[in-house]
């Protein structure tokens, strides 16, 4: 009764589309004042033998129903108790037919025509129905797999005509017990409801829940396929695919399965059992606690009664006489993971861990409630609730599952942004090492810049100011000779200034400074200067350290023309020559032989020394018509051994 | 009378006058005693510092402005861009001892049209000094370099701002005005480069007056639009 109230209240909150049916009164007895629908509690029974589930007859053959004197009264619900298969094999397939009889009366408040609702019948067998001798109705599924979880809705005769008689045939496996509900007799309008309700809270939610629970694994499959060392998505899957198979039972059997019915029982009994693992082996997972020996000992139990119980080892119907049992076995498993589960969820604070094991806890009693409910040891016109715990195991699951990933997501976007912290520091770090690195490049540059200056004073301006200060100390002050030395300092300390601007690599830019510095001496001279400047590429070694190497080179090659060779005219000529840069120097003075020791000879040598350490080739030659002609050549590349 | 040289034909009897800028007794007094000696040049003033040669600014009568630019109280190039300011029709002339890059580009920027090295002999100075007025004195190849560098940077690097508007006359150099600047980065003299160019020697000073003009405007416009930019960066 208290589920047609709360069937009632739910459809209400609900849908609201039964809201129109009446309200529920008190179920009338069947003799008190009729009125539309009538409750029977109590029915004519009666038990013959040798039955069979052969399609029951379409008429009523009174041959072979029960005597008149068989019938007795009995209450409704109805039940056969179970009992265990006998040691005979033969008699376990031992087939006995139930009747039930109920005589309604004409009552009120029944127009058009009468329905008979059945919130449960169970057993494994078959159930017809018959009205006034005709079969109104016959159950098409399997003897197994009947549809036992769904109410029975019956149009007891279209004619509209409310029949004197209503027999309803059960058979069944004597071992296997039989239970029928209480029955009700009225109006469509009186009694759809509560048949479409019960239907609802019997065989759909559990149908609804687990299918969206697959979908939500399949969803997790995915992420698991990907990510296959996290395996609670695994077993998330797991779970939701065994509570799929196993809650099929609660709502097939209206018709014929497609597989055999064996097969689908060992299916529906070891899904049990492996859901429990699921189940447990997810809460250790997700709290990283290990108990292999448990779960490998639960495992191995597991398989070993999957194997031992696939339909060719276990022959119908033992099987399904056994599944009792069975699940007593796998409650006394759960019972077991259970206390594991929260006496370590207790230890280790984890108030996921506690909720979690606590609602699996929970199950132990529901699952005591639905095994006595499958055998008839409580009204069986209760619901089967570990559907409902399931949808509530289910739910805890997903959020576990939906917070783990979204913690994994937030996880990554933090290491991200730690690492880009991370990489900016690093990034800061090495600027700073980078900057560190140029102060000492910029030092070392510097030092060596610093060392150039003042060897190159050194060698040049100091040496030529002390040979004047010699000259003027001795009281033989040459005006001209000193301004001569002065002059040459000067020049000297214009060429460094000038390989200090000098740009890399630009030879011409270096041999026209030369030019522009050395052209009032020539002047002086009464040289004239014939400029011949062939584009030269850029010699890359070319430093400003090596610039002041050829400026001196050149320098003292122009000297030598000055001082020594008597010329009036010095053709200049710059050029590619092989693999590198050609600088001719030809006068029409008086020439020189090479060998002879002579005033140049000191320059010439150091004309060698310093060409050698640029890399470079020199040589004299006699010009063409008269003169000198000085070769001076750079390569392209890898010149410059100077430090 | 010294004939008036062909660079300055034309001009009147009245000789050039100079306004010397310049700390260094000795060289002063060497360069009066070359004006001096020359019956086409007449020194108008001489300062020893800057704020002296501000002083004589407004209202000195003067040709060239000769400008050390190491001077007791400050950079020669201060005073040369206030000359340029409020008398841009002198010359003006920076004098140096080693003609190096750093100080002469930019006293060039500043507005000098040339550049008096102190080393060079007697009759030199009187000659560059004349050609000044005709021109630009002489490059060295190095601040060729430098000035053709700045040039083509600023057309690269800082486009206008306003594409569709014309540009201002004077910003770019022209081809030829390139070209002579190449040459003297290549070692040649004026001479030589008028014979290559097949033009005379007046004209590559012409082109080279005229480098100098926009060499000076450029950089003023660059600092200007530096100035303005860092203005804008402050707001």
């Amino acid at each position: 009764m208290w589920i047609e109230r709360a069937a009632l209240a739910f459809c209400l909150a609900g849908a609201g589309a039964a809201a129109a049916a009446p309200a529920p009164t008190a179920a009338p007895a069947p003799t008190a004042t009729p009125a539309s629908p009538l409750h029977y509690t109590a029915a004519q029974f009666a038990l013959t033998e040798g039955g069979s589930f052969q399609p029951p007859a379409l008429a009523l053959d009174p041959a072979r129903m029960p005597q008149p004197g068989q019938w007795r009264d009995t209450p409704l619900p109805y039940v056969a108790g179970r009992a265990l298969p006998a040691a005979q094999p033969g008699q376990a397939g031992d087939i006995v037919t139930s009747w039930l009889r109920i005589r309604p009366e004409p009552h009120a408040g029944l127009d058009g025509p009468a329905y008979l609702y059945l919130p449960r019948w169970q057993t494994i067998g078959r159930i017809a129905v018959y009205a006034d001798g005709r079969r109104v109705y016959r159950s098409d599924g399997g003897p197994v797999w009947n549809g036992f979880n769904h109410p029975l809705w019956v149009e007891l005769d279209p004619a509209g005509a409310l029949p004197r008689e209503i027999v309803i045939r059960l058979d069944h496996l004597r071992a296997a017990g039989a239970a029928l509900s209480t029955a009700w007799v009225g109006s469509r309008d009186d009694l759809l409801w509560r048949a479409r309700a019960r239907e609802w809270l019997q065989a759909k939610v559990p149908e609804v829940s687990s299918a969206a629970f697959l979908l939500l694994g399949f969803f997790s499959l995915l992420v698991w396929l990907r990510r296959r060392a996290e395996s609670i998505y695994g077993l998330f899957f797991a779970c939701a695919a065994l509570s799929y198979l196993r809650c099929l039972h609660y709502y097939v059997g209206l018709s014929p399965l497609p597989i055999p019915e064996p097969w689908f029982g060992w299916m529906t009994v070891n899904s049990l059992g492996w859901l429990v693992i699921a189940v447990y082996v997810f809460v250790f997972r997700l709290h990283d606690w290990r108990f292999p020996r448990v779960e490998r000992w639960s495992a191995a139990g597991m398989a070993v009664a999957t194997l031992s119980t696939i339909p060719p080892v276990v022959a119908y119907p033992v099987f399904a006489l056994l599944a009792p049992l069975s699940y007593l076995a796998i409650l006394a498993l759960t019972v077991l993971l259970s206390v594991l589960a929260c006496r370590l969820a207790w230890r280790r604070r984890s108030a996921e861990g506690a909720i979690l094991s606590g609602w699996c806890a929970l199950n132990v009693p529901f699952a005591v409630y639905d095994w006595l409910l499958q055998n008839y040891r409580i009204d069986i016109e209760n619901l089967y609730l570990l559907p409902y715990t399931a949808i509530g195991t289910s739910m805890l699951f997903m959020v576990i599952v939906y917070r783990r990933y979204l913690g994994a997501i937030e996880t990554v976007a933090r290491v991200n942004q730690g690492l880009e912290e991370r990489l900016k520091v690093r990034e800061q770090a090495l600027a700073e090492s980078y900057e560190r690195l140029r102060e000492a490049e910029r030092s070392e540059i510097l030092h060596q810049e610093r060392q150039r200056l003042i060897s190159d004073m050194h060698d040049g301006m100091g040496s030529a100011l002390v040979s004047a200060l010699a000259v003027v100390e001795k009281g033989r002050a040459d005006a001209r000779e000193i301004a001569q030395i002065l002059r040459e300092c000067l020049d000297d300390l214009k060429l460094a200034i000038d390989s200090l601007e000098f740009q890399r690599g630009d030879l011409l830019l270096l041999l026209a400074t030369l030019r522009y510095r050395l052209a009032s001496r020539l002047r002086q001279a009464g040289i004239a200067l014939q400029w011949q400047a062939d584009p030269v590429p850029a010699l890359d070694w070319l430093t400003p350290g090596h610039a002041l190497q050829v400026l001196r080179v050149l320098q003292e090659a122009f000297a030598n023309v000055i001082k020594h060779a008597g010329a009036s005219t010095v053709r200049v000529s710059i050029g590619v020559h092989g693999q590198g840069c050609a600088i001719l120097i030809e006068d029409d003075g008086g020439g020189f032989d090479v060998g002879r020791p002579s005033p140049a000879g000191r320059g010439m040598a150091s004309i060698r020394h310093r060409t050698a350490r640029l890399g470079g080739r020199c040589e004299w030659s006699a010009g063409a018509r008269q003169g000198t002609c000085f070769r001076f050549w750079l390569p392209f590349e890898g010149g410059g051994a100077v430090s | 009378m010294m004939p008036v040289p062909p660079d300055h034909a034309g001009g009147a009897a009245r000789p050039l006058r100079i306004f010397l800028v310049e700390d260094d007794p000795g060289f002063a007094a060497r360069l009066g005693g070359v004006v001096a000696a020359q019956p086409d040049m007449a020194l108008a003033a001489h300062a020893g510092s800057v704020q002296e040669g501000r002083a004589l600014l407004p209202g000195l009568r003067a040709d060239i402005m000769l400008v050390d630019l190491g001077l007791p109280d400050g950079s020669g190039t201060e005073l040369i861009r206030a000359a340029c300011q409020c008398r841009p029709e002198w010359e003006i002339m920076v004098v140096t001892v080693f003609g190096d890059d750093a100080h002469v580009t930019e006293s060039i920027a500043a507005g000098a049209a040339g550049y008096l090295l102190k080393d060079c002999p007697d009759p030199e100075i009187a000659a560059q000094i004349r050609t000044l007025s005709a021109g630009g004195s002489p490059i060295s190849p190095i601040i060729a370099r430098r000035i053709l560098d700045r040039m083509r940077r600023g057309e690269d690097g800082a486009p206008a701002p306003q594409p569709a508007a014309p540009e201002p006359p004077g910003e770019r150099l022209s081809p030829r005005e390139s070209s002579v600047l190449a040459y003297v980065t290549q070692g040649y003299t004026y001479e030589e480069i008028a014979a290559r160019m097949g033009v005379s020697r007046h004209t590559v000073l012409t082109f080279v007056r005229r480098i100098y003009v926009k060499f000076a405007v450029n950089s003023k416009m660059a600092a200007v639009a530096e100035a303005r930019r860092r203005g804008y960066r402050v707001d």
